[in-house]
């Protein structure tokens, strides 16, 4: 079976599973049977206890993630106002020490809860950890101690606990299962930094999946393969192995540029589209951002961003990422995703209903806000601007008015931005792709969306497990549509073509679109270091001929065949 | 009593780890340290219960107050803080 999740830390395991429960801590007794003065003083105790824990863990462990995080726990327990508030509360409602922890922190944890900010929300949780930690320690539960194991294990879980992965015995852990969290959880973001293949938001896995049996966890796509034969599991772990040699292979030359043999440059970028990602461009060496989705600034709020705030997110990621392209998408939201401020009604149809420039275009103002943050952003980065879902020339034409007024409005009040900002169409729509030569002549650069491209033209669903083998980029009706995209602008000397689905990461891809001419490929940062090193492998004249040779194909099982058979004898161990 | 006025840089705000930065930062100081919001609200720099409940985000403009034997050099090391932290 595949369970299909949240991608949160990226790369490959296989293990053991290892049910976590969760204690219940409800259930504590908070009637107050000693006097206040002992409970008061088993308060004192517990939160000491509690510090010198996470003061030896600092003490401990390497990882500054780990450490970073204990001390803003300890920073909560020792807030001076926090403990006078426990103290006042066991004796204004005569409860012990566990009744006062629970009240006070619950009340914390309701209160950020209810903020108009995810982040904040988030760190809800945090309040709630330290409770539980405190809880615990109160009613002397032992911790589940990781450095007990002794084979590699998939933690799997409703709900992991940062402390959990704080104890620093990490090595047997090669994946992290689980219901509840997100990719900005604490959780998420130490597993990623960790570099534990971990995701989340699979409901019920905890109580589908059993103690021990062996499962693989591929962080990469986001997926649980359980009930495996022996072949399979020797399979995934040769893979596992190649993978982890291949990877730190990599991170050595992460600097070497993306030139194929026979001296071809392409550019090689990230999508992203979170705040954890900022410095991430730099990390593995990519030449830009080549997607950069704005929708999570903009969901889970209450009210619309303000221009500041937008302003200064973009500026930021432009001022890390000095002198590298990074293009910003406008605003992809839809019916599927819900917004309080954005009134989109439910509809049968959200993938083809009203939608990212379709909303933008019909609400003028909203749409201004954005494009005047990115514009005045662009004053302190090579910031370019894409608009998505564009299906005719008109919208280009109206979209593009709105950004002239957005530019007059800013030079009326002498606030600077790039005058010469570039603008961009994301081709995910058939009829753009059929129409990209004359859109071109509006915008300076297009973005292949594989993922929405192919979904559109081929009428299928890849959620519906019904039509999704019909889902396949490598169908001979897609890639006319995609050659057509890159061949319109090799027209123009001074018009680029880049990639930002799934495509430009598969290594049978890179063969077709190097060899069609692509300029750049725009793909997850796990996969960007992989992506530079196979385009150093081919030869773009060699890739040419076999992309003719492909392009003439009936039928993707064929064309699969032929590229599967080339990139075994070109990528070598690196496929 | 000294004040300035600042804006916020940090793309997360000022939650978790540059709140909990900054209420480190602020203790070291003996003087009192607040931030006013737009709204009024005044919110103590040292205590983090109260910072992260104030939900002070990149781009929010803000009061630093600092009062006390050392308000200058605190004022300035808040201010300098809250002005050039990134993440």
């Amino acid at each position: 079976m595949e369970y299909f999740g949240t991608k949160v830390g990226p790369g490959l395991g296989i293990g053991k599973v290892l049910i976590v429960e969760n204690v219940s801590l409800e259930k504590i007794p908070e009637k107050l049977i000693n006097s206040t003065t002992d409970e008061k003083k088993k308060l004192k105790d517990v939160i000491n206890n509690v510090v010198s824990d996470y003061d030896k863990i600092i003490s401990e462990v390497q990882e500054t993630d780990i450490k970073d995080l204990c001390q803003f726990y300890k920073m909560l327990l020792l807030s001076p106002s926090l403990v006078a508030e426990l103290e006042e509360t066991i004796e204004k409602y005569q409860v012990n020490a566990a009744g006062a922890i629970k009240k006070v922190l619950n009340n914390k944890e309701t209160e950020l809860s209810q903020l108009d900010n995810a982040y904040l929300r988030e760190r809800s949780k945090d309040i709630q950890e330290v409770r539980n930690k405190l809880l615990r320690k109160l009613i002397g539960v032992k911790e589940l101690d990781l450095s007990l194991l002794s084979e590699n294990t998939i933690l799997v879980s409703k709900e992991i606990n940062p402390t959990l992965l704080l104890s620093g015995h990490l090595k047997y852990v090669k994946g992290i299962i689980s219901e509840i969290g997100g990719k900005t959880s604490h959780v998420g973001i130490l597993s990623t930094s960790l570099g534990i293949p971990s995701i989340f938001g699979i409901e019920n896995i905890s109580e589908i999946l059993e103690d021990n049996e062996i499962v693989f966890v591929d962080g990469d796509r986001g997926v649980v393969i359980t009930d495996m034969t022996n072949e399979d599991i020797k399979k995934y772990e040769v893979k596992i192995a190649r993978e982890q040699e291949i990877m730190s292979e990599l991170k050595e030359i992460k600097d070497i540029k993306a030139v194929t043999k026979d001296n071809h440059r392409y550019h090689v970028c990230i999508n992203t589209g979170d705040l954890t990602e900022l410095n991430k461009v730099n990390e593995v060496g990519a030449d830009g951002i080549g997607l950069f989705r704005t929708e999570f600034l903009f969901l889970n709020k209450i009210t619309p961003p303000s221009e500041e705030y937008l302003f200064n997110v973009y500026r930021s990621f432009a001022e890390n990422n000095k002198n590298k392209v990074m293009i910003i998408r406008t605003l992809d939201i839809g019916g599927d995703k819900k917004c309080p401020y954005i009134d989109i009604p439910e509809e049968a149809n959200p993938f083809l209903g009203y939608r990212a420039i379709r909303y933008c275009l019909d609400n003028k103002d909203f749409f201004k806000v954005s494009l005047r943050a990115m514009l005045r952003a662009s004053n302190y980065g090579k910031i370019q601007i894409m608009y998505p879902m564009i299906s005719n020339i008109e919208e280009v034409i109206k979209a593009n008015e709105i950004l002239d007024e957005a530019k007059d409005e800013l030079a009326n009040s002498q606030i600077p931005f790039d005058r010469n900002i570039k603008v961009g169409v994301m081709i995910e729509i058939p009829s753009a792709a059929l129409m990209a030569d004359t859109i071109l002549e509006k915008v300076d650069f297009l973005s292949i969306g594989t993922n929405d491209l192919t979904q559109y033209t081929l009428a299928v669903d890849r959620g519906n497990q019904r039509v999704s083998k019909i889902y396949n980029y490598f169908n001979p009706g897609v890639l006319k549509l995609i050659k057509m995209t890159i061949d319109a602008s090799k027209k123009y000397s001074n018009k680029q073509v880049g990639m930002c689905g799934e495509m430009a990461s598969d290594p049978l891809g890179i063969i077709l679109l190097v060899g069609m001419g692509l300029d750049e490929f725009s793909v997850n940062i796990s996969r960007a270091l992989k992506v530079k090193k196979l385009i150093t492998l081919l030869s773009a004249e060699d890739c040419q001929k076999i992309t003719e040779k492909v392009m003439k194909m009936t039928n993707e099982q064929d064309i699969e065949i032929e590229l599967d058979n080339y990139a075994k004898k070109v990528f070598g161990k690196y496929y | 009593m000294l004040e300035k006025e600042v804006i916020v840089k940090s793309i997360t705000g000022l939650h978790a780890r540059p709140g909990s930065d900054l209420v480190q930062l602020a203790l070291k100081y003996e003087s009192e340290v607040y931030l006013i919001k737009t709204d009024g609200k005044k919110v103590n720099a040292k205590e983090i219960f109260e910072i992260l409940s104030s939900n002070i985000n990149c781009g929010d403009k803000l009061k630093v107050q600092t009062n006390g034997s050392d308000s200058q050099e605190a004022l300035e090391a808040v201010c300098s803080y809250i002005e050039t932290r990134e993440g």
